[in-house]
């Protein structure tokens, strides 16, 4: 067994591998009601913290249904390990189990991306339920791209549908842990607000001012995906020559426009939303706004950035002796600490650095430690509680 | 054709030619002339569709789509509120929820006027007021997991699985049978089920793993299922007395290889659904697009039709220039069967040449034969006129 780089790694004769042979064997299918009692426990959390879609794919696509979700396994000990393999990890999204019936994205998805996608499959060859991949980089696994959108199966709109994730033994095939973790998707981009023209859609509304303003011809080219032209980290495309990278262009177009719009934060006329507040985290509910961290739209739409590569850095408000806020030259979605553990993994994705002010955000934490906020009860991944001091950038 | 905005008098007297073959043609509504997004799920009495509207503040609220609409008072501090059913009394059912928050609550709509029932999402009800949803209630593991519920004069009673851990009410009918879908043991699927007490039966799929029923009524039940190429069909499973699946049905979608959907039946058997992301009608062993059954449009797709009831009124969503809509399709007169706005011999001449050489199109009842009762129900429809 490939054991992860959590603590000491302890080498595992046959003695302990036989104990291990018999916890498998007992079976933990109906669990005990105390997480901590476990002798495995995994975590989930999705990348982004929010993703947005379109809601409407016939004339024009800024983004598709795309979700990440990454689960960390940890089998809990005095010093424990972070598992890779013998498991086999699953996903599935109980109230939202398929998607072809909520959004017209696969009828256009030829057009707009040169795919045919199978039904309820998406870019990332990811279905609505499935088995996560092991990424051995990151030492989780991940379900890349789950085409969910956010309407659940009664018909009901929810941003926050809770997936829920399985882990098995591929020995026995019993399951040693689970866990629920939000795999949040919006369509509340409002740009109703101001492309409002009687009689046309949005979209073509849209199209216009584009073809008016930059004398393209976007509105006989329908269904138009934006970064074909301009570039997108995002979607991974390289856009044109001497076109704006797609954040820059939105950005710094309508920079000067939101005079027009007057909302408690209009980064919510653009970004999910009145409705959504994907901004949820402990960030938001003590006063720190989308702009105190990522700047203004200037700011964002700086062409020099380099758009969902450079993100506001932890490190840029927190400092704390023998504490590292991320990697160096790392992302906090990408980085690690504390002996290969997921930074999300015990904080929550971006814009849900925990205590979220929604639960079901916080379902996760509470479960495992019976409180919210950051996962800080050693005893969720050790047997005992540890001796040493608590080393964070380990 | 003139889309109106819920003058129900005014759309009742429009007419309009369609080219389009034989076959139940509708009159559009459009429901939503609010400011944001709206959908109808479902139908009250006298045909009154319910659904939701996104009101001013951004936020889902319930609605009874009559002239003028009635908006339902959202409770309990909820911030979303849709309405999906009605029973025969005439009271109004749905989920009261907040996006982020675990656990959603019925609520009941009556002349008293709005009050929470249970905490449990209220998705469908029968005649007598039984309600069947999902229950998010924690588990001893701290686990808000969805599980199947009924809820029956201030009971709510969470339903079994079929081994796994989650699984939802869709439907429910007069003898207190639900459908809906289960997870099986250690999560392996999701299948389509029938509750006939607490205990699931699983329903089968058309050849794939996953499925889910959606409406029962009689010896039918509906809803979808993998065929064995994975993609999900619209299914109809045909029971007997005891709740035992006789024959399981591939309704067809709109394409052969295609996705869909049946979403809601009414008692005579008719179907709609959605296939591509368009609003269907299954009827005669095809998917028929609504969208052809209408004039054209402009700006409009019908996309998911979600409930018929006995009159042939057909409410759901679509998308108008854009913006997801509710929509209502009022059949068009019957007798008019050429559709060009009048009854008159043309009518006649045009039914007895399809029913001369058994056409299809001479299907008046849309029973799937061609035989005498199509005739007196159109002769009965002619000499009533419009």
């Amino acid at each position: 067994m490939n054991i992860g780089k959590f603590g000491r790694v302890i080498k595992m004769g046959a003695a302990a591998c036989a104990l291990l042979a018999g916890v498998a064997s007992a079976s933990i299918v109906g669990r005990s009601e105390d997480p901590q009692r476990d002798p495995y426990v995994v975590m989930a959390y999705n990348d982004l913290g929010m993703h947005c879609m379109n809601n409407d794919f016939s004339q024009m696509m800024i983004l598709p249904p795309y979700n990440t979700l990454h689960a960390q396994v940890i089998r809990r000990g005095v010093e424990p390990d972070i598992i890779e393999t013998g498991v086999t990890v699953t996903y599935e999204l109980p109230s939202n189990t398929h998607a072809t019936d909520k959004t017209n994205f696969w009828e256009y998805a030829p057009a707009l991306l040169g795919v045919t996608l199978p039904p309820d499959v998406g870019l990332g060859g990811h279905g609505m339920f499935g088995t996560m991949i092991r990424n051995s980089a990151r030492n989780d696994f991940e379900a890349v791209g789950i085409p969910v959108a956010p309407i659940d199966d009664d018909g009901r709109e929810n941003p926050y549908p809770l997936a829920f994730v399985t882990v098995k033994l591929n020995s026995t095939g019993a399951i040693i842990a689970q866990t629920q973790a939000v795999v949040p998707v919006s369509w509340e981009m409002s740009c109703n607000l101001c492309h409002t023209t009687p009689g046309e859609s949005v979209a073509t509304s849209i199209l216009k001012s584009h073809d008016r303003l930059h004398g393209t011809s976007l509105i006989n080219q329908q269904p138009v995906m934006c970064a074909s032209c301009h570039a997108d980290n995002a979607l991974g495309t390289s856009g044109q020559q001497g076109v704006p990278n797609l954040s820059s262009a939105m950005h710094l177009a309508h920079a000067p426009r939101m005079g027009q719009i007057s909302m408690e934060n209009n980064c919510y006329a653009c970004h999910p939303g009145v409705r959504t507040n994907c901004q949820r985290d402990v960030h938001a509910a003590r006063g720190v706004t989308c702009t105190t961290c990522h700047g203004d739209m200037a700011a964002v739409g700086n062409p020099a950035r380099n758009p969902w590569v450079e993100e506001p850095s932890c490190a840029g408000c927190h400092q704390r002796e023998e504490f590292e806020f991320e990697r160096p030259g790392q992302l906090f979605r990408n980085s690690t600490g504390h002996g290969g553990v997921q930074c999300m993994t015990c904080h929550g994705s971006p814009h849900v650095i925990g205590p979220a002010v929604t639960a079901t955000d916080n379902a996760q934490a509470m479960r495992l430690q019976n409180h919210t906020g950051p996962l800080n009860d050693c005893l969720v991944c050790h047997t005992t509680q540890p001796d040493e001091p608590f080393e964070h950038k380990r | 054709m003139k889309i109106t905005n819920k003058n129900l008098a005014a759309l009742m007297i429009s007419t309009l030619a369609i080219s389009s073959a034989a076959g139940q043609t509708y009159t559009l509504v459009d429901l939503g002339a609010f400011a944001g997004q709206s959908e109808a799920y479902g139908l009250a009495a006298g045909s009154v569709p319910l659904g939701s509207f996104v009101n001013p503040d951004s936020h889902f609220q319930s609605v009874l789509f009559t002239t003028p609409e009635s908006v339902l008072a959202t409770v309990g501090g909820y911030k979303e509120q849709v309405a999906f059913t009605s029973d025969a009394s005439g009271r109004v059912y749905g989920t009261s929820y907040s996006f982020g928050d675990l656990t959603p609550s019925g609520f009941i709509a009556d002349s008293s006027g709005v009050s929470l029932l249970a905490p449990f999402a209220a998705r469908a009800s029968n005649s007598s007021g039984v309600v069947a949803g999902t229950s998010y209630a924690a588990d001893s593991g701290l686990r808000y997991l969805p599980r199947a519920a009924v809820w029956n004069n201030g009971t709510l009673s969470v339903l079994g699985t079929m081994g796994g851990a989650t699984g939802q009410a869709l439907a429910i009918d007069d003898r207190g049978w639900a459908v809906g879908s289960s997870t099986t043991a250690n999560e392996a699927s999701s299948r389509p089920v029938l509750w006939k007490s607490t205990t699931p039966t699983d329903l089968g799929t058309l050849g794939g793993t996953a499925g889910q029923a959606t409406a029962i009524y009689a010896t039918r039940i509906i809803g979808h299922s993998q065929n064995a190429s994975g993609v999900r069909r619209a299914t109809q499973w045909t029971i007997d007395a005891s709740g035992n699946v006789i024959s399981r049905t591939d309704l067809g979608a709109l394409a052969p290889s295609a996705y869909s959907y049946a979403l809601g039946m009414n008692s005579t058997g008719r179907i709609v659904g959605t296939s591509k992301f368009h609003a269907v009608l299954f009827e005669n062993g095809s998917c028929v697009d609504l969208n052809t059954r209408i004039p054209p449009s402009a700006g409009w797709t019908l996309e998911k039709a979600w409930a018929i009831n006995d009159a042939g009124v057909i409410v759901g969503g679509g998308s108008y220039l854009g913006f997801p809509r509710a929509f209502m399709l009022l059949p068009n007169c019957s007798a008019d069967f050429n559709h060009d706005g009048f009854v008159n011999g043309n009518d006649y001449d045009e039914f007895a040449s399809l029913f001369d050489v058994a056409d299809i199109g001479a299907d008046f009842n849309h029973d799937g034969f061609v035989n005498g009762d199509d005739y007196d129900l159109f002769a009965e429809a002619f000499d009533a006129g419009c």
